[in-house]
């Protein structure tokens, strides 16, 4: 049977993708080449220094004095990984209940395909979709960067443009779980969007909360770390934590698909 | 009849060779809701078996059961001599399969879809034309552009095109006009000449009639009778509409063999018929007659005949 279930869902995603590359790209360049009326701005350097320490905790350490500092503060400490975690958690939620909710389940499923196969088939599409996106982002800080000497090798732009890709696998992998365990697209959604929320907050607000300090390293947020990988430390055990826990959530899937009554 | 009656009905007695469809006190529950209760069905090799209840009565949990797309609460179901579970892919290989609410994808052409599940099946080289052309389904139209008729023959031909040893079908004529239904009897009929056993449900009895060797009658959860389509048919009774030139003397169809209950109102008699007509329509040749209006029993006038003030399934 060849991989017949990936080809389907790249072919289902192939004009959702279009349309997230063009706004991921777009946004990509745009903050890109915003960066020499910044850098040459010294008041907009002091008004981020001036903000509260907790509101500056909340929108990105900002530094805007550097390149690095700039494109982590506008781009990767809240707005890209948000949008590549909507794109995986749409994904993760949609691959199964999708097809019950349109009824298409019961003819894919009376075939001699698995359940596993096909949900290992479409993860597998799913991680290629934002593998492609992470592509798209490469590319577009690259072209972008260029034109404004940003001055970023593009050794860490595609480190940085993969650290995004790897953050978002594990909240799409549970929307994947929840879906396949409760056969509830809304309840994916959702559920994984309150815990994508609770990890970035933990993540942002625990180095000003005394109690919360020590969890986190919890949070998946940690380990994408988009301030050093931009400098040029990508940490080799963060990128293990985040695919391992993204295999962990889509294994249970597995577990959990396996267990119950499809849907019609 | 009684419970055990229809027990002794429902069981034939096994025989070495593997049924095409076993089930053992299978049953299904929704949380507060029983969708199936206590199923114990067998159908042989190469037979043609209608499926019969109404909306609701609980055919499409059984077929849902038997491919493993649902699991039971209690119970087993053996397909072809495998475990419809642990061996689901074994069976589903073997298995033609018509969902009773059929969605395909509606972005693809009808060929493309045909392709798709080919593949799925290892079978690339699959060729859904001469099926296609049998039903006179265009396969090159996307999905969304064709009615609930053609893609329910879309529905067939992925369900035929293996030739697989044990069809599936759940309301297999819905949507079909009349001179497709024809051409899909006939390919009911010829699979069940190269021995392959076809399993089809309806909440119309006039549906499986035609076509099938033995029914199961289904209702709220329960298999309530199998039994011969012929013998089921001599037992239910119909109600027969006689219009006449003139009214015929009273007590004129009293008596008369088969006839179980006589109105007449002036020129017209409405009879209540069990079995052969044939003494109805001797007799009402001694008469004018204008019109006769046969009407056929449906599903819950068979249900209400057989158990009326008996145990009712219940």
């Amino acid at each position: 049977m060849g991989a017949s279930v990936l080809a389907h869902t790249l072919r289902e995603r192939r004009r959702g993708l279009l349309g997230w590359s063009a706004g991921v790209a777009a946004f990509a360049a745009l903050i890109a080449v915003y960066w020499p009326s910044v850098r040459d701005s010294p008041d907009l350097q002091s008004f981020t220094r001036d903000l509260p320490e907790a509101m500056r905790a909340l929108i990105g350490e900002g530094d805007y004095s550097t390149a690095a500092g700039f494109l982590n503060a506008e781009l990767f400490a809240f707005m890209m990984p948000l949008l590549f975690l909507i794109c995986a958690i749409g994904i993760g939620a949609g691959a199964v209940t999708r097809e019950e909710e349109r009824g298409t389940i019961d003819l894919l499923l009376s075939t001699p395909l698995t359940r596993r196969r096909m949900l290992v088939e479409k993860a597998l599409g799913g991680v290629l979709v934002l593998l492609a996106l992470g592509v798209v982002l490469f590319v577009a800080l690259l072209l972008g960067g260029a034109a404004v000497e940003l001055g970023i090798p593009a050794s860490r732009l595609a480190a940085i443009s993969l650290a995004v890709v790897l953050v978002a696998l594990p909240f799409g992998a549970l929307a994947l779980l929840v879906s396949c365990a409760t056969g509830s697209h809304g309840l994916a959604l959702g559920l994984t969007s309150a815990a994508a929320v609770s990890a970035y907050m933990l993540n942002a607000l625990a180095p000003l909360i005394g109690s919360l300090e020590r969890w986190q390293d919890a949070s998946p947020f940690a380990w994408y770390a988009s301030g050093d990988v931009l400098a040029g430390r990508l940490t080799l055990a963060h990128v293990a934590l985040l695919i391992g826990t993204a295999l962990a959530l889509a294994a249970a899937a597995v577990v959990a698909l396996e267990r119950r009554d499809l849907r019609t | 009849m009684t419970a055990t009656a229809l027990q002794a009905r429902i069981s034939t007695p096994a025989t070495s060779f593997p049924a095409a469809i076993e089930t053992q006190a299978l049953g299904k529950r929704y949380g507060r809701h029983t969708a199936l209760v206590d199923l114990d069905l067998r159908v042989e090799r190469g037979e043609v078996f209608g499926f019969i209840g109404p909306n609701g009565a609980g055919k499409t949990t059984t077929i849902r059961l038997l491919l493993d797309l649902i699991r039971p609460t209690v119970g087993e179901a053996r397909v072809l001599g495998l475990d419809a579970r642990r061996d689901g892919v074994e069976v589903r290989r073997r298995v033609g399969y018509l969902p009773g609410d059929l969605a395909l994808y509606e972005d693809m052409t009808a060929a493309r879809q045909l392709a798709f599940l080919a593949r799925l099946r290892g079978m690339p080289e699959l060729d859904p034309r001469p099926l296609a052309e049998r039903l006179a389904l265009d396969l090159h139209r996307p999905v969304k552009a064709l009615s609930r008729g053609n893609k329910q023959k879309v529905g067939l031909v992925q369900a035929f095109m293996h030739d697989p040893e044990l069809l599936i079908l759940d309301e297999p004529t819905t949507g079909l006009d009349p001179l497709i239904q024809h051409e899909f009897a006939a390919m009911v009929g010829e699979a069940r000449e190269r021995g392959r056993t076809v399993f089809l449900s309806s909440h119309v009895l006039g549906d499986v009639e035609r076509l099938a060797d033995r029914v199961g009658l289904l209702r709220a959860g329960r298999l309530v009778l199998v039994d011969d389509v012929g013998a089921l048919k001599a037992r239910v009774t119909r109600r027969i509409e006689l219009h006449f030139a003139d009214p015929p003397p009273a007590g004129a169809f009293a008596g008369v063999a088969g006839v179980d209950a006589v109105e007449q109102a002036g020129d017209r008699v409405t009879l209540t018929v069990s079995g052969p007509v044939d003494a109805v329509i001797k007799r009402a040749a001694a008469f004018r007659t204008l019109t006769l209006t046969s009407h056929e029993p449906d599903l819950e006038d068979i249900f209400l005949q057989l158990y009326e003030g008996g145990p009712d399934g219940r």
